[in-house]
């Protein structure tokens, strides 16, 4: 997948990513390669800045807990804002990728 | 050469992130989490080199991170600015009813100068509440974007309107400095002006406060790549 263009759409992914529940920054990546069927292979190390700023802007939370090995790991899970960004950002993908199948899919001439 | 161990990553990240050091904790213990987790998620055992690998260059990963910590210095900054425009203002009056209080009515000479100059004051401190608040409001409502140029142009103006505002309450400070010097000298050497002069070297010291905490934004802003 080009980076650029799954760099746009990082917010979306992670927000998506996190709805299933709670999880730490290498659990949320796991998660979209499981659910993207290993088409958004990004630099790992991509995903912090992006949780960051997502919880900054107030739609993740985050927590400190215990992990294995003794290990404290930070986990995300998503407000009540970052529940509703996801709900608006799934309205705008599907319209937006139902606009581009109509121009870029296999055209249909009328009879 | 890039690193190839976990341990030597952790070097090049604190390094790169030491101009916040608690972001700099925080990130550094949630990347050692990440690596070893990647590790120890290989079922023939991970290698330390190929999980540095995937999570991308110590510095490319800073400077995304130099730009979020960029905004949360903006906002106090803007913090900085709003309480010193308010503590300037609180300062001024409380001189003022010392003056009341005193009975140290101004000279013909003093109200003369006072007419001349009362409006610039006026005016540069409603400059200075108007841009200190905007600038900070619009640091605390800007969104630090995935784009390094659209994240730069929100500071960028975010700085100008904290700029305007720092020079306006310098010019009002000024103006008040030279009216309490006049009004200083005309009394000459008294115990009375102890208290007014107090307050001045506090709006002075106001006024310095939001100098130093522009220019050290200023200098961080000026590290980013343009």
């Amino acid at each position: 997948m080009e980076g650029e263009i799954l760099k746009g759409h990082l917010d979306m992914i992670i927000l998506a990513a996190l709805a299933a529940g709670p999880s730490h920054g290498y659990g949320v990546i796991q998660e979209i390669r499981r659910r993207s069927r290993g088409a958004f292979d990004l630099p790992e190390g991509t995903i912090y800045p992006a949780l960051h700023r997502l919880e900054k802007s107030g739609l993740l939370s985050s927590r400190w807990v215990d992990g294995p090995s003794a290990r404290r790991r930070r986990v995300y899970a998503l407000t009540r804002r970052g529940n509703s960004a996801l709900t608006r950002h799934r309205a705008v993908w599907r319209r937006f990728t139902g606009a581009v199948q109509g121009l870029i899919g296999k055209p249909r001439y009328a009879s | 050469m890039p690193p190839e161990t976990i341990a030597g990553y952790l070097a090049a990240l604190r390094a790169e992130l030491a101009f916040d050091p608690p972001l700099c904790a925080r990130v550094c213990a949630e990347v050692q989490d990440h690596l070893y987790a990647a590790i120890e998620a290989e079922p023939s055992g991970g290698d330390e080199a190929d999980a540095v690998a995937r999570f991308g260059s110590p510095h490319a990963l800073a400077e995304q991170y130099r730009v979020l910590s960029l905004f949360t210095r903006m906002r106090r900054s803007g913090v900085t600015l709003v309480l010193a425009v308010a503590a300037v203002f609180v300062v001024m009056e409380a001189r003022l009813a010392w003056y009341a209080l005193t009975q140290w009515n101004a000279s013909a000479g003093l109200k003369a100068i006072t007419a001349v100059v009362l409006p610039i004051d006026r005016y540069a401190f409603l400059t200075a509440a108007a841009c200190g608040l905007a600038g900070w409001l619009y640091a605390l409502l800007a969104t630090p974007s995935t784009g390094l140029s659209i994240a730069l142009g929100a500071l960028r103006r975010c700085q100008l309107l904290l700029r305007i505002a720092a020079l306006a309450i310098a010019v009002a400070v000024v103006v008040e400095v030279f009216l309490s010097l006049y009004r200083f000298a005309e009394a000459g050497a008294s115990t009375a002006v102890l208290l007014p002069a107090a307050t001045i070297l506090l709006e002075a010291a106001c006024v310095l406060a939001v100098a130093l905490s522009l220019r050290k934004t200023a200098h961080r802003l000026n590290l980013l790549p343009h």
